[in-house]
């Protein structure tokens, strides 16, 4: 009796243990596919065997959520922090309300109204001072999947950008670069952070070089430029003319048709002609 | 009456001898105590990571507790035999479904309303977030275990133990989770989709959690007067249908 009651209990524990499984592993789908880059094994291995990972990305998710005080993207897709559209998303400085995930539901019967009118809520970031409230989820991200990459570069963004707290953000950051030796995101934002809350140029020089050499060739221009400005205002700031001269000559061959390197190329090849130094 | 209030006033006693409930709470107050004290990055205040995380566990206890305790009411009966001289008493066999649920869900939104209130206290609830809206959850949360409990007794009817909690749990969770998904996929598959569109309980309708985590205001009074209705009238049909087949039961 008592073994028939132990396999009965078996057998619905592990029926629901399955549901539970395939059920996460279908709602972290679509940000499995935004933050693993394209990489999409099997849903059922995703289920059982890369557990971690898929709860990983439902933290990231529960995070974006976070920051939206509880409502979801319209079409489902989370914030990046190199999503350079993200001054646009919303439209911020747009006026009035903005539609939220549910609005586009089809209002074909009352359950759907019914729905609608519990769920809908216009979509709103997080303001000044309730940040904090990221963090829980970015920590627990970091620790189920240590290779989450998106979960170091979101808290180093936050802790960095929005908190005003460079130190921990490199802290967490470091921690990340150790996990993730080829993360060439994790030295770009660590050499930013550097540069722009730390003014410590050499430093940011360093990682911001490490950033671009581990950069693979498939990497956007866009990206490619980011590392590349930064890098080269760091090592104009840090006193070497002639590195940031030949950074800024390599931006202006990934972005043409930006005015800006062309300025700074002709500014510092003055400087370096004036100083007595060969531009090249 | 009286006799569905004895049968329900068995259930509770039946649930208070069990140690499941305590256990629980125990955990529930547990967690809650270390995650009051959590500091990540060295901050301190995070009060809504607080709120989800209790409410989760709320959640999850009270179903815990809701979906074997009734699954097991009507099997136990039948497989002891109990039921011969509970029939004979004499007690009608809608006098015995009626009192079961009764007693199921006496049990179930008393553990809930415990939970609750230890949430409510522990909570930071003086700042932003209306009472109204702590009401609401709490209606809501109620409102989802009558229907949770309503289902598992009616698989109970026709099912074993085991299949009857992995079904509730599976139907629980696969609405909960792709509730409002499912919208346009059994909408394109007429006449069968639309009709198992309605036919399913939308358990999504309860889920209101993220009303008092991010703060946003109440519900308008038809919404919850809608969701409460809805709630009456399926809970109903439920509890038909289950005296429906267990009218019919051989014993």
């Amino acid at each position: 009796m008592a073994v028939k009651h132990a396999g009965s209990i078996a057998g619905y524990g592990s029926g629901l243990l399955v549901i539970l499984l395939l059920a996460i592993a279908i709602e972290a789908d679509p940000a499995m596919q935004t933050l693993r880059r394209g990489q999409r094994p099997d849903i059922l291995l995703r289920a059982f065997g890369q557990m971690r990972e898929v709860a990983a990305a439902m933290f990231i998710l529960k995070m974006d959520e976070y920051f939206h005080r509880g409502t979801r993207h319209p079409d489902g897709e989370a914030h990046t922090i190199s999503d350079h559209s993200h001054a646009h998303h919303h439209g911020e400085e747009c006026a009035g309300e903005l539609p939220s995930a549910t609005a586009s539901l089809p209002r074909k019967d009352f359950i759907s109204r019914l729905n609608q009118s519990i769920h809908d809520q216009p979509v709103r970031h997080l303001g000044p001072g309730e940040q904090q409230e990221l963090l829980p989820w970015v920590a627990a991200a970091a620790a189920m999947d240590p290779h989450m990459v998106a979960a170091y570069l979101n808290g180093g963004f936050w802790l960095s950008e929005e908190m005003r707290q460079p130190a921990q953000a490199l802290r967490f950051l470091e921690e990340g670069r150790r996990r993730n030796p080829a993360a060439w995101r994790i030295y770009e934002q660590m050499g930013q952070i550097y540069f722009r809350h730390l003014a410590d140029y050499a430093r940011a020089r360093a990682f911001l070089e490490r950033a671009l050499a581990l950069q693979p060739p498939e990497t956007l221009p866009i990206e490619q430029a980011q590392v590349l400005t930064f890098l080269a205002a760091a090592c104009e700031h840090a006193g070497y003319p002639a590195e940031a001269l030949r950074y800024y000559e390599q931006l202006r061959l990934v972005t043409p048709d930006d005015p800006a390197p062309v300025q700074k190329i002709e500014m510092l090849r003055n400087l370096l002609i004036e100083a007595g130094v060969s531009p090249r | 009456m009286r006799i569905i209030a004895l049968l329900g006033a068995q259930t509770v006693r039946e649930l208070m001898r069990k140690k499941d409930f305590y256990v629980f709470f125990g955990m529930l107050c547990a967690v809650m105590f270390v995650l009051t004290r959590v500091s990540v990055f060295g901050q301190s205040d995070m009060s809504r990571f607080l709120k989800e995380a209790g409410l989760g566990l709320i959640y999850i206890f009270s179903l815990a507790l809701a979906i074997p305790l009734t699954a097991r009411l009507l099997i136990t009966e039948l497989r002891d035999k109990t039921i011969y001289p509970l029939l004979a008493k004499p007690v009608s066999r809608l006098q015995v479904v009626l009192g079961k649920y009764c007693g199921a869900l006496l049990a179930a939104e008393g553990s809930f309303s415990v939970f609750f209130l230890f949430f409510y206290l522990m909570t930071d609830h003086a700042t932003d977030t209306a009472i109204a809206v702590y009401a609401q959850v709490f209606w809501f949360g109620a409102l989802m275990l009558a229907l949770v409990c309503a289902l598992s007794l009616f698989f109970s009817v026709f099912c074993t133990f085991s299949a009857t909690v992995t079904l509730t749990a599976a139907v629980y969770v696969l609405m909960s989770w792709f509730g409002m998904d499912l919208v346009e996929p059994l909408w394109s598959v007429p006449p069968a989709g639309p009709a198992l569109y309605y036919l399913l309980p939308h358990f999504e309708f309860y889920d209101i959690r993220v009303r008092l985590i991010h703060a946003w205001p109440p519900l308008s009074a038809s919404t919850v007067a809608a969701v409460s209705l809805y709630t009456l009238v399926y809970c109903g049909l439920l509890l038909a249908a289950a005296y429906w087949g267990f009218a019919r039961k051989w014993l």
